[in-house]
């Protein structure tokens, strides 16, 4: 059996260690750039992206999972996804990323192979390049395996303003798709629960799904993605930013069964569980069908819905109406979910 | 008429206190007329005022008089006396109309209907005879009724209803027991009643007997009442009330009877002297009566699975003519949908108990604002409020303060969320809100927030400062920031189980000189370590608390599921006692079939999951291992309910030795550790005892466990003798009873709750007496 490569110190040194990695697992995997020096910086082509009114969006994220690979995906896919939906969900139309990753020694070299191969693939298909980036190693314990953090550049064309602090009454809140599965399928993942369900992580690149949206529908108000916090917390905040009220149906909510069941175990809601290929949207009602229908188009899309409604301004509540008829009360948890009952 | 050539020297009274809406006036207008003396009374908004043309010999005189004729009602704090010059000439004494303007004044609580009108609602000689709404100066609606002080018709739901001529006479008679009763009326001017729904085709049309008569058939109907609507059923007719049940989603949580007095009570029920008295008085909340005492069969789904039933007099007119007529005790229980906030609109009700009601029996009269039934319970014969509402709210309660300790005067308390009860202070009185609800419902958090805004005007209070819980999504805690936000009102945190102990001190009257002991057994409370307390004891005055033991803390299996399926506690326990694999056999019978499957994953999510240490959840667990708690609960506490309805019908014959939990000191305190009894329970167990056997072996260990913990801390200490009681486990008569009996037999003074509940529905009050204490200082820390 052939011995493991694993990352050392050296690789971190900045030696001849350090442009093997970068060359043997960066490069090969995220190249081909018409630049091909490793300048300091990426040096990129506005010309060809700027219109009148049109402005630049910047977002960074840090990722760090346990476990790195899960069902549906790794922390490379996450990488590439979160910080393409960040930027895709203010109106941007993502061109490229940094990223920069920190190493724990001892880390199998194949494994970063494996992290990075589907950041590569993930950014191709989401038709973004990943330009520059960095790499780190620290000694071992100091982190967990391998840290990433992006960060992505995108052009909002004119005319297009999506923001958090947009909502109006009448507006329908409507969702790609079945919430939590992410949090589902990592709270798996880490074992310790010994079930075994099939709940995939919805890991996936939205841009080209919102990007058709706004086409279509420029009058999208507010647009979030849905990640760590989950559905809840995002319309906690979009009920705080606009100052409205948002009553949710709970039988509209698309929750997987594998994953209410999940919820049902450890008593936690899955309003607050991870996605990170969700996206809500809040529309004016009127197009709301419309929306729906571009999102239908898309794989990430097939279980879209409306899953309720602004329904008065001048309050931040966010609320569901239950099957029996009563308002539930939502409130973003300070920290963990915590029972209130005495 | 001709001006008066001097000033005419006299003396103005200002008397505070419990004076409105009690018939304190007509008592002043009858001394004053007894003695001669002329002027004017008159309702201000802080309290009322009475202007005398007298001497100051004539005003002692008076004042004397009027001390021996305060109607029992009434309190009076306070008597200012000035000496004035006026120029009216009175030539006799009048009631004038009332004052606006100024401080603060008490607002009566309702009052069941009295001895004279029940007698003049069934005597067919009475001009009131079969009249639903009579009421006089001693009865009849008065908080659920006013709509702004001073007390006065206009400013109550009564203001629509102009008197007729009778009528008129009576409220301005000054002997009449009727005189300026706002809520007085009669057939020809007051409110009318309406039946809403499918009518047989009998040909009546007096909705009260259109009403009696679908009762009497199994139907369930929407009743106004004085608070709020009921929903009601013959309280005979099992299928009427599993009817009732079904369609209110309440499976199991008891339902409270109606009877028509005392004597149709004591046929189904033996009474002390303390239940027919709680039973008979002006409040006339629900009693809980032990069944152990019971003498005529009731049907079993009206408190399922419990030691006791609710009983309560009809409280209203319109009550006893609806029960005279049924013959027998009707089901009543709150008009609301499941979680929602009790209705009290006509529309309101109309629309939301669609589909539980078959018929809805409403009058014309506004309910101003909700007031539910109010619960006592009597344990060692000394009443003990559960739920404190109608009939004592808004009464102010004594607050004990000392002075040099107290930075300001003006409290608001936002209280716990699922019971939730707020509280206001003013000087040395606290004054606890009605029940509104579980928060976590929306149309609950925004009644709370209006009662709020609806109290601090009524009583015309400025809060200085706000309290909360210091559970971090406490939706309480949530309204009580965005209020001082609004008001830019300092925010006081304050931790649960110091409020229950402090609410608990106050309803003693005592003020802690030194940190007392206090035991506090209860549901949860966030704790200052982010885990969930719930049993501990504290040393605690009101500014400072410090835990000196606690229970064992273990894990919540799967957070607020926890709450709802006891068994998850019985695995908690049975892993946290290392009587996992001797438990397996138990656990795998006590878990339902198809939740068998959540066993292994949720032992893997202990290290996920939040620590307890609930008094609460141990109780569940206990219940699940001796078989008495249902898979999931469909109400709070239900658990412990069962188990200690088990307990009062112990078998006297077995004689098992005590087993303590075994007390461990480590640098947080002491820790009671429950290990050694599961064990030995499960070894009697296997052994073949039968679990109901051991239920009130496991009451008389908890007890001993915390009375030795109590008596170890106080030598360590040096503590006094003084302890204090609190948290809603002290709801179980079982628990109480012995453990104040055995705290006694060491010579400990024991304070337990009376006025104010020991569960959540009195936090509010230990909540401002421990802000009220706080200084500025502490306050920016
Ligand atoms: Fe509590
Ligand atoms: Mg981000
Ligand atoms: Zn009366
Ligand atoms: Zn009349």
């Amino acid at each position: 059996m052939r011995d493991e490569q694993l990352i050392t110190l050296a690789h971190g040194a900045g030696g001849k260690a350090s442009s093997a990695l970068i060359q043997s697992v960066f490069v090969s995997a995220f190249g081909p750039h018409q630049d091909k020096s490793l300048q300091d910086a990426a040096v990129i082509d506005v010309q060809q992206h700027f219109g009148a009114g049109s402005r630049i969006a910047m977002t960074t994220d840090s990722y760090v999972v346990s476990p790195l690979f899960f069902p549906g995906g790794d922390i490379g896919t996450l990488a590439v996804c979160g910080t393409v939906n960040d930027l895709a969900v203010c109106g941007a139309r993502p061109l490229c990323l940094s990223a920069a990753f920190i190493l724990e020694e001892g880390l199998p070299i194949r494994e970063l192979q494996r992290v990075v191969a589907s950041m590569a693939d993930t950014a191709r298909r989401a038709n973004v390049s990943i330009v520059t980036g960095d790499t780190k190693v620290v000694a071992k314990g100091q982190v967990d395996k391998v840290f990433i953090t992006t960060t992505g550049l995108g052009v909002v064309p004119p005319g297009v303003q999506v923001r958090s602090d947009q909502a109006e009454a009448g507006d329908a809140v409507l969702v790609n798709g079945p919430i939590g599965d992410h949090g589902a399928a990592i709270m798996l993942a880490r074992g310790d629960l010994g079930l075994s369900a099939d709940v995939r992580s919805d890991c996936a690149a939205l841009n080209p799904m919102i990007g058709d949206i706004l086409s279509a529908v420029p009058a999208c108000r507010v647009m979030r993605d849905a990640t760590r916090g989950g559905v809840g917390a995002v319309l906690s905040e979009i009920a705080q930013a606009s100052n409205v009220a948002i009553a949710l149906d709970e039988n509209a909510l698309p929750v997987r069964l594998e994953t209410q069941g999940i919820c049902e175990l450890l008593g936690l809601d899955p309003l607050f569980f991870a996605n990170e290929g969700l996206v809500v949207v809040l529309v004016p009602q009127a197009q709301a069908e419309a929306v729906l229908s571009v999102m239908k188009n898309h794989p990430e899309g097939q279980s879209a819905r409306q899953i309720g409604q602004v329904v008065e301004q001048g309050q931040p509540l966010l609320y569901i109406n239950t099957s029996f008829g009563t308002k539930r009360m939502i409130e973003l948890p300070y920290g963990i979910q915590l029972p209130r009952i005495c | 008429m001709q001006a008066p050539l001097t000033s005419l020297l006299g003396y103005r009274l200002k008397v505070e206190g419990l004076v409105q809406g009690v018939g304190f006036r007509p008592s002043v207008v009858r001394v004053a007329r007894q003695l001669g003396i002329v002027g004017e009374v008159r309702n201000g908004q802080d309290g009322v005022y009475i202007d005398l043309l007298v001497d100051a010999a004539g005003v002692a005189r008076f004042i004397a008089s009027i001390e021996q004729v305060i109607p029992s009602q009434a309190r009076v704090t306070r008597i200012t006396t000035t000496p004035m010059d006026y120029h009216t000439p009175w030539d006799e004494f009048t009631v004038q109309p009332s004052l606006s303007g100024g401080g603060e004044t008490d607002i009566p609580a309702d009052k069941a209907l009295c001895d004279q009108c029940r007698a003049e609602l069934l005597s067919p000689q009475s001009q009131y005879c079969d009249y639903a709404f009579v009421s006089c100066n001693d009865c009849g609606p008065r908080y659920t009724m006013i709509t702004a002080m001073p007390y006065d018709r206009s400013s109550t739901a009564m203001a629509p209803f102009a008197l007729c001529e009778t009528c008129q006479r009576a409220y301005q008679g000054v002997s009449d027991r009727r005189f300026h009763t706002q809520a007085s009326s009669c057939t020809h001017c007051g409110p009318t009643l309406e039946y809403v729904g499918d009518v047989a085709d009998t040909g009546a049309v007096d909705p009260l007997a259109i009403a009696s008569k679908c009762l009497e058939d199994g139907q369930i109907l929407a009743i106004k009442g004085l608070g709020g609507f009921h929903l009601s059923c013959d309280g005979l007719n099992d299928v009427a009330i599993a009817r009732l049940r079904q369609r209110k989603q309440r499976p199991d949580k008891p339902l409270a009877l109606m009877m028509a007095d005392i004597d149709q009570v004591s046929a189904y029920f033996a009474l002390t002297a303390t239940q027919a008295e709680q039973l008979t008085g002006g409040h006339a909340p629900i009693v809980l009566l032990p069944k152990s005492r019971q003498r005529l069969p009731l049907p079993d789904g009206i408190a399922p699975r419990t030691a006791y039933v609710g009983v309560m007099l009809a409280y209203t007119p319109l009550h006893l003519l609806l029960l005279k007529r049924a013959g027998h005790p009707l089901v009543m229980t709150s008009g609301n949908r499941r979680g929602a906030p009790l209705c009290i609109d006509n529309q309101q009700a109309l629309q939301q108990l669609e589909g539980i009601a078959d018929g809805w029996l409403m009058h014309d009269r506004t309910i101003v604002r909700a007031c539910d039934d109010s619960v006592v319970q009597i344990i060692d014969d000394v009443p003990r409020l559960l739920r404190r509402a109608r009939g004592y709210v808004p009464e102010p309660l004594p607050f004990n303060l000392s002075e040099r300790n107290v930075h300001v005067n003006n409290v608001l308390a936002m209280g716990g969320d699922v019971k939730n009860v707020f509280a206001m202070t003013r000087q040395d009185e606290v004054i606890l809100s009605a029940h509104n609800g579980d928060l976590g419902d929306l149309d609950c958090y925004r009644h709370a927030a209006q009662q709020v805004a609806d109290l601090t005007s009524l009583l015309q209070l400025k809060p200085q400062r706000v309290v909360i819980d210091k559970h971090p999504d406490y939706l309480s805690a949530r309204l009580g920031r965005d209020y001082a936000l609004r008001h830019q009102l300092p925010l006081v945190k304050v931790q649960h189980h110091h409020a229950h102990l402090a609410a608990c001190l106050v309803d003693n009257g005592i003020v802690p000189q030194r940190p007392i002991l206090g035991i506090v057994l209860d549901g949860m409370g966030y704790g200052d370590d982010g885990t969930v307390w719930g049993a501990e004891v504290l040393l605690a005055d009101f500014h400072h608390y410090e835990r000196l033991a606690r229970l064992k803390p273990f894990p919540l299996l799967g957070g607020e599921k926890a709450h709802l399926q006891p068994w998850r506690n019985l695995l908690a326990l049975l892993d946290g006692s290392d009587c996992l694999a001797l438990g397996r056999d138990l656990l795998s019978r006590r878990v339902p079939e198809q939740q068998q499957r959540f066993i292994d994953p949720l032992l893997g999510s202990k290290a996920h999951s939040v620590l307890t240490s609930s008094a609460g959840r141990l109780f569940d667990a206990v219940a699940a291992l001796l078989n008495v708690a249902p898979a999931q609960v469909s109400y709070e506490g239900q658990a412990a309910m069962q188990l200690e309805a088990l307990a009062t019908h112990r078998d006297n014959d077995l004689q098992l030795p005590l087993c303590e939990f075994s007390r461990v000191n480590d640098k947080q305190g002491v820790m009671l550790d429950p290990g050694t009894w599961f064990q030995t329970a499960l070894g009697y167990l296997s052994e073949g005892l039968a679990a109901e056997q051991l239920v009130d072996w496991f009451h008389q260990c908890f007890v001993a466990s915390w009375v030795n913990v109590a008596q170890h801390l106080r030598a360590v200490h040096g503590c006094g003798d003084e302890i204090a009681l609190s948290g809603g486990v002290f709801q179980n008569q079982r628990v109480l009873q012995a453990m104040t009996e055995q705290l006694r037999a060491n010579g400990f003074t024991v304070y337990t709750h009376r006025q104010i509940p020991c569960n959540d529905g009195g936090l509010a009050a230990g909540q401002a007496i421990i802000a009220a204490h706080q200084t500025e200082a502490s306050l920016c820390a």
